[in-house]
């Protein structure tokens, strides 16, 4: 799964017949700073997503098989979740290994 | 994924893996949907819903790119699986 942002929509009608009556949107990679990282993509909506919204988007065609149960659905990304908010300790990485013992 | 791109051409060929002898082949150029950015090369994809040059399209690649083909099992990794009548971005400047 992707953090992407929400851009805007897609209108397709004329499409494969397993794709319809599907919020298509156009969804934007970014990293965890929330900046622009890679190209957009065009993704379906499973979970009202608006525009502006911070998604977690599926990249995978298996996944989209078993989400949608539907063997011959021709699709790969879709959207999962709407992000509330995001907690990240950047430091963590910068710190020598082991950081922290489970043992 | 599906991916958004441009139809710029057509391919004709009669000497095709067998299953694919009736395959419309055109040649698409990938965009980027929010700034229709030109991303890397044009590739050749398999229509199956009678996009023509000119048109944004939808297109899928891997292994789903074979579903919307009517056999199994022949050789296909991108195909057009819609045509986009509009698309709509919020103002990303503001």
């Amino acid at each position: 799964m992707i953090l992407c942002k929400v851009m805007g929509n897609v209108v397709a009608t004329h499409k494969n017949k397993e794709l319809e009556n599907n919020r298509l949107l156009l969804v934007q990679p970014i990293d965890l700073n929330r900046n622009p990282k890679g190209s957009s993509l065009v993704a379906f909506d499973r979970v009202d997503a608006g525009e502006g919204d911070i998604v977690l988007v599926v990249k995978e065609g298996g996944s989209a098989r078993i989400a949608f149960n539907n063997k011959k659905i021709p699709l790969q990304s879709f959207i999962v979740g709407v992000v509330d908010d995001i907690d990240v300790d950047e430091t963590i990485l910068q710190s020598p290994w082991p950081v922290v013992s489970r043992s | 994924m599906p991916q958004m791109g441009i139809i710029i051409g057509t391919i004709w060929g009669t000497q095709k893996y067998p299953g694919l002898e009736d395959a419309k082949m055109q040649i698409m150029q990938p965009i980027c949907g929010v700034t229709r950015q030109h991303l890397g090369q044009p590739i050749t994809v398999v229509d199956t819903v009678g996009a023509g040059p000119g048109e944004t399209v939808l297109y899928i690649t891997a292994y789903e790119a074979v579903i919307p083909y009517h056999r199994d099992m022949v050789p296909i990794d991108a195909a057009v699986v819609g045509i986009v009548e509009s698309t709509y971005v919020k103002d990303t400047t503001s």
